[in-house]
């Protein structure tokens, strides 16, 4: 049984990694069509993806979308943690279900519903509309990590901090803020991660001029479907694995396993 | 205990005024109302009320219709594979990764950790080229003798299947893994003392044990599948439906607004059930330990 | 009680009052310290020893009544203003800095000099003998090292009082009863005024100069741990701390200072002054107990069963049967009544001096 289960492990770590491995072969490769292994290798379609002016205004709108709703989620979620956490109110479970509710909710549905609503009031900025609608998916994520990371918080610290000369803001400032840093790390990156590859959202929301990049390559690969979006996917792989990395020295990976 | 523990952790009693600390929750809680559960109870108006009145004709279009049972049946179908699937190899390797130690647990936490980062776009688009007919997994049948010919992948919804499986795998093996690593290893110890073997061990101990996580990879898996949308599109094209697709298609090419809302009230309905039915029965799971 | 020390009152905390919600957890509390003593405050789970101790702090605020401390009026004062250090039970170390920034940490956030931070902290390090340790993170350290760590970090801003919530509670025996002498030790030298809450009667009568006994937000009895043991002022105290045999009875009569009453061992004497008829309880402590027939003044005595003699090396406790509600036990310097067993009748007296008297609850 232990040899079923290791074989079946080391098969799927392949399963998972491939295609990986496979958009950055495609990238390198010389043809244009996706033949593996490429007959030869070049650098033609990063050159292309540098002339071609339509992606670099999508990666844009999706970096600002992306950091703005992640960092407007870690304050309203973090706030919404604590309340859960240390308040004493009716209805905290409640809460807490329907504030991570959008997680499990079709994103498309959300979107949907989203645009409706905004027509309706006559809403039309898409850059303003991408924002709100991402901010439903990214604070979940921080609402739920902060949370589990705050149920682990012993505010005895609060309250040594205070006995040491800190007024109580200032505690929170130098005590709170930098034991939950991970939480808030963690929940930061996923958030991002997922404001940057969100697509059934973003496809009710963008406009002609505004669209974010996964908009923007269905779009392309509807029209010219050749490795230029191998390119842009290997510069997304390494953003991801540079974020990872840099989570991975501030945290560790078996925490960011956990979520 | 001190007396303090006693006096905060108290519920609060009724009538009493609200804690000022549920403030904090305002922001949070105000901005989800508007921008999330506002707008899917406005869909669910719209459903049923168009400028003419009061109307069922999106739902009926769609249940009526053969064609819409078609693409609810695609949707669940290809959402039940890919769960079914996700389970059977997911399960094994949550425990691998439990029971694995250093180096390589890193290695594996990296495999899972890194596709689920990468994002869904990129991992879809990967698959369109893996499952060409002059693709890799064709290669790979062809030179291992498996098949004779190219066999046709793209387009198909065995594709789809081995597609959205590999996006999501990771979903189902991450619960899993968080909580067979809390089993505590000396309770099979102890079923060991008992006298049961390592099968009867397995199916009496560790199953029961891992539910939660299986419950929760499930649920996760499930309501993502059943309402994916650019795996679709990608990997079977616009021919084949499913209700996310078609709710797309309903806003944004053919401005049926009653047929799309309807439908997305029903996947919406969906996903609630699968909210509710895996709470109730991870809370089952939580009162038989 | 007890309040004359022959010290001038250093904190003085008059007619405190604390309620949450609808419990009643400290009421009308009194409570006045000397400079440089070391006070226990021991009690049960629950008894206010915990919030009485927060109030102090500035943690909590008070209902009603007063703090005064070396004269300052603190009973407005917010925590961080009241130069009050305390250990925590569960140490409250920050688990983000290094044992040296945490003892650092008061002093930072005084805005001390560096000059004057690194010296500080390098004395308290010292102190608890961890100057080693200092940049060491928190995770690596031992109970009774982070525990030390904590100590250090409340002394390093020189408080003009110290509390203590359990701090030793979290260790084996073995380490805590050398914590306690270490601790004590320091204290005295450092001429430190403390409060130590404690549930563990050994470690307040070890460690104190006086023990409050706390019981339901009051304080039972302020004394000196010898008076607390051998004068406990109510029937709380004397079950709280220390064993001790104990018979109901009845009154029977009064002459002059001494009362007779009727047990179900037999009529006990003791001083006192309860009216004819009343229920009450007479006691002794176990090692007033002597084997034998008494004559003089050792003028109770009583014919008791032995249930189960407890060997603890240099002692013998033995059990006795007794009454419902009641209990008898002595302890015996070990080689006295070794051949005792289970069933056997023993004769017992004691002197009436150590007999003490209360009203039965």
């Amino acid at each position: 049984m232990t040899i079923a289960m290791w074989t079946i492990t080391a098969m799927v770590v392949l399963f998972l990694i491939a295609p990986l491995v496979v958009v950055v072969a495609v990238s390198f490769s010389a043809s244009p069509v996706f033949n593996l292994p490429p007959p030869s290798w070049s650098a033609r379609w990063y050159e292309r993806l540098w002339r071609l002016r339509d992606f670099w205004p999508a990666v844009r709108t999706s970096l600002e979308i992306a950091a703005l709703s992640t960092a407007i989620s870690l304050v309203l979620g973090t706030l919404c943690a604590i309340a859960v956490e240390r308040g004493r109110f009716p209805g905290r479970d409640a809460l807490v279900t329907f504030a991570v509710s959008p997680l499990m909710m079709p994103g498309l549905v959300v979107g949907v519903a989203l645009l409706q609503m905004l027509r309706q009031v006559g809403f039309r900025d898409a850059w303003m509309s991408l924002l709100i609608g991402h901010i439903v998916i990214t604070l979940p994520y921080v609402i739920r990590t902060v949370l589990a990371s705050l149920s682990l918080f012993d505010f005895t610290l609060i309250d040594a901090a205070r006995t040491l000369g800190c007024s109580y803001p200032k505690a929170l400032l130098k005590v709170m803020v930098p034991v939950l840093a991970p939480a808030f790390l963690t929940s930061g990156l996923f958030a991002f991660l997922a404001s940057m590859d969100n697509y059934p959202i973003s496809i009710f929301l963008t406009d002609a001029r505004t669209k974010t990049l996964p908009v923007q390559i269905l779009t392309y690969l509807e029209e010219t479907p050749d490795p230029t979006i191998a390119a842009i996917s290997t510069g997304l792989i390494v953003m991801t694995i540079v974020v990872l990395l840099l989570a991975d020295r501030l945290v560790g990976l078996r925490r960011i396993a956990e979520l | 205990m001190s007396t303090l523990d006693v006096a905060v952790r108290a519920p609060a009693s009724r009538g009493e005024r609200l804690d000022p600390l549920a403030l904090l929750a305002l922001p949070a809680t105000a901005y989800l109302g508007i921008a999330f559960a506002v707008p899917l109870v406005l869909l669910l108006v719209t459903s049923v009320w168009t400028p003419a009145g009061l109307t069922i004709d999106g739902y009926v279009k769609f249940f009526s219709d053969s064609y819409g049972w078609r693409v609810m049946w695609n949707a669940l179908r290809a959402a039940l594979w890919t769960t079914a699937i996700c389970l059977v190899i997911g399960y094994p390797v949550g425990f691998a990764l439990a029971r694995s130690r250093g180096v390589v647990q890193v290695l594996l936490l990296v495999a899972l950790i890194l596709p689920l980062s990468v994002g869904v776009v990129v991992k879809a688009f990967a698959w369109t080229i893996l499952l060409r007919s002059n693709g890799v997994v064709n290669q790979m049948l062809l030179a291992t003798g498996i098949a004779s010919e190219p066999v046709r992948f793209i387009f198909t919804e065995a594709g789809l299947v081995v597609g959205a499986v590999n996006i999501f795998l990771s979903f189902m093996v991450l619960p899993i893994f968080s909580v067979v690593k809390l089993i505590d290893g000396r309770l099979l110890d102890a079923a060991a003392t008992l006298g049961a073997s390592p099968l009867h061990r397995f199916l009496r101990v560790t199953v029961p044990l891992s539910m939660p996580g299986v419950i929760a990879g499930i649920a996760f898996v499930f309501s993502m599948a059943i309402s994916m949308y650019v795996i679709p599109t990608l990997l079977m094209g616009d021919r084949y439906q499913t209700m996310s697709t078609l709710i797309a298609r309903s806003y944004l090419f053919m401005r049926d607004r009653s047929l799309g809302s309807a439908v997305a009230v029903v996947l919406l309905g969906i996903a609630v059930a699968v909210v509710v039915i895996s709470g109730w029965l991870a809370r089952r799971s939580r009162d038989v330990r | 009680m007890g309040q004359g020390n022959g010290r001038l009152t250093y904190l003085d905390v008059a007619g405190v009052d604390k309620r949450f919600r609808d419990t009643v957890v400290i009421q009308g509390l009194d409570l006045r310290v000397g400079a440089g003593e070391f006070v226990s405050l021991l009690g049960p789970s629950g008894c206010g020893k915990t919030t009485l101790l927060r109030i102090i702090a500035g943690l909590l605020r008070a209902d009603r009544g007063a703090i005064h401390l070396d004269g300052r009026d603190l009973t407005r004062l917010a925590a961080h203003k009241r130069n009050v250090g305390v250990v925590f039970q569960s140490y409250a170390l920050f688990p983000h800095l290094t044992v040296a920034e945490n003892v650092a940490f008061g002093l930072r956030a005084r805005r001390a000099p560096a000059a004057e931070l690194r010296e500080a902290v390098a004395r308290a390090l010292a102190m608890v003998q961890l100057t080693e340790y200092a940049g060491r993170p928190i995770f690596v350290l031992s109970g009774g090292q982070q525990q030390r760590v904590a100590v250090a970090r409340a002394l390093a801003v020189h408080p003009a009082l110290l509390l203590l919530d359990e701090p030793l509670s979290a260790l084996d025996r073995k380490l805590r009863e050398t914590m306690q002498i270490e601790l004590k030790h320091l204290l005295r030298q450092l001429g430190l005024t403390a409060i130590f809450v404690t549930h563990d009667q050994d470690e307040a009568l070890v460690m104190s100069d006086r023990i409050a006994v706390m019981n339901a937000g009051r304080i039972e009895q302020f004394a000196a741990p010898a008076d607390v043991y051998n004068r406990p002022a109510t029937a709380f105290v004397l079950d709280f701390v220390g064993m001790s045999s104990r018979f109901h009875g009845t009154v029977r009569a009064v002459e002059g200072d001494e009362v007779s009453v009727d047990t179900a061992v037999g009529v006990l004497r003791a001083r006192g002054r309860p009216p004819v008829g009343s229920r009450v309880l007479v006691a002794v402590r176990p090692e007033r107990l002597m084997l034998g027939r008494g004559d003089g003044e050792w003028r109770n005595a009583a014919t008791l069963t032995v249930r189960d003699p407890v060997f603890l090396g240099s002692k013998l406790i033995l059990h006795f049967d007794a009454a419902d509600g009641d209990r008898a036990v002595a302890e015996l310097a070990s080689g006295t009544g070794d051949k005792l067993a289970a069933g056997d009748l023993v004769q017992v007296h004691w002197s009436v001096g150590d007999t003490l008297i209360f009203p039965a609850s």
